[in-house]
């Protein structure tokens, strides 16, 4: 299922936050004359009466090859940041199919596309199923099934849901010889005609996509 | 490496403010190699940027200017905070839980569409509106129907099944409202 990383994004947004903050208390303290109350403080914090062409002659020396390096992090941080919005998915590994014990010879491997292109395409023959797309993660011994199916409308929604749920967890443990550690099924309801208006409020995001075979 | 897919129902990753974030970035990191690369290189800032340069250069940082300027700095600093801190609602929530380990989740937005869907089959109803925020699902229901009461009551049976039949497991509360058209509308 492909999805963008929500604690990166929130981390990269509490640490521009911060940098933000302390960038506009510096400035902030200039007009506070924190420096003439506390003149310890004077080694980094700037005086009221200093400009930004004074404070560069004072650090000339430093600034410039600093300031190129910031330049530099902060236009590959922006372009790291943007590329990180695409949603993508971890790749999965080859299913290596061992004898029963689970600890003897490697019997085979299975590439999981194959898998999920052959449970999808059974996922569809299940009645009100219009589209389905299956992912496989985990290992053989303990596959975790991720699936996004669209029902119609029109269709018992309940009952084509249990219909796939059981399917999927047959279907994978009848070719990988164990059972589902998990069948995850994100539902998409559809329907030929739109309805007059049908608002959300209080969420973010686009409807979700539904999920494309590798 | 974690091997565990992403889960069905989570809380928004915070895609707007990361990519506005991320232009922001990109384009001041650009800005700053240009006028700084063409110093090196030329000596002198560009033509096109050198008065607005000058004129930032001779600000005094007490000056009223650059407290402004702190201030949006500042506002920018704890609207970015509380966009990374809000845990924000999720935009999918479980239904139809079964036998099979696992859960089942449905959009929000799917969610309404098909409870408005349910409501506007009911006989009498001109067109609806559903407004699904948090656990609160409000229903507007609008008729030409003299007899709004027994419209009225046929909505909320509509809507109540059309939920019940997903059930859900974070129980809604419910609350369809009508509305009376003139004929003339």
């Amino acid at each position: 299922m492909r999805s963008v990383s929500g604690p990166r994004n929130r981390l990269a947004l509490v640490v521009a936050g911060v940098l933000a903050l302390l960038a506009a208390a510096w400035i902030g303290a200039a007009g506070l004359g924190l420096t003439a109350r506390w003149p310890r403080a004077e080694a980094v914090l700037p005086h009221g009466d200093s400009t930004p062409t004074s404070l560069a002659a004072a650090h000339e020396a430093w600034l410039l090859p600093v300031a190129v390096a910031a330049g530099v992090l902060a236009a590959l941080l922006g372009l790291w940041l943007l590329l990180a919005q695409i949603p993508s998915r971890t790749s999965t590994p080859a299913l290596r199919l061992r004898d029963e014990d689970g600890e003897g010879a490697l019997l085979g491997t299975l590439d999981p596309a194959v898998l999920e292109r052959a449970l999808s395409d059974h996922a569809e023959e299940v009645s009100g199923v219009l589209d389905a797309s299956v992912r496989i993660s985990g290992a053989a011994s303990a596959p975790w099934v991720q699936a996004s199916v669209t029902i119609s409308e029109d269709a018992e929604t309940a009952w084509a849901v249990e219909a796939v749920r059981e399917l999927l967890a047959d279907d994978v443990r009848t070719v990988l010889g164990s059972p589902v550690r998990s069948v995850d099924l994100l539902v998409h309801l559809r329907s030929a005609a739109t309805p007059s208006r049908a608002v959300l409020t209080g969420a973010e995001g686009a409807a979700p996509r539904p999920l494309q075979p590798s | 490496m974690s091997t565990a897919p992403p889960r069905l129902v989570r809380r928004p990753a915070r895609t707007v403010p990361a990519t506005l974030l991320g232009l922001l970035l990109l384009a001041a990191g650009a800005t700053a190699l240009w006028l700084l690369i063409t110093l090196l290189v030329d000596g002198s800032w560009p033509a096109s940027a050198r008065s607005a340069l000058a004129a930032v250069g001779a600000q005094r940082l007490d000056s009223t200017p650059m407290l402004v300027a702190a201030g949006v700095l500042a506002a920018l600093g704890l609207l970015l905070l509380l966009a990374a801190l809000l845990p924000g609602r999720p935009s999918r929530g479980l239904v139809l839980a079964g036998d099979v380990p696992g859960g089942t989740a449905v959009a929000h937005r799917d969610l309404a569409r098909r409870v408005t869907r349910r409501v506007e089959a009911v006989d009498g109803v001109h067109s609806a509106r559903t407004t699904l925020s948090g656990r609160r699902l409000q229903v507007l229901a609008r008729t030409v129907v003299d007899d709004s009461e027994t419209v009225l009551r046929a909505a909320r049976t509509a809507v109540e099944e059309s939920v019940d039949e997903l059930r859900p497991e974070t129980a809604l509360r419910t609350r369809v409202r009508i509305q009376r058209l003139n004929r003339e509308d």
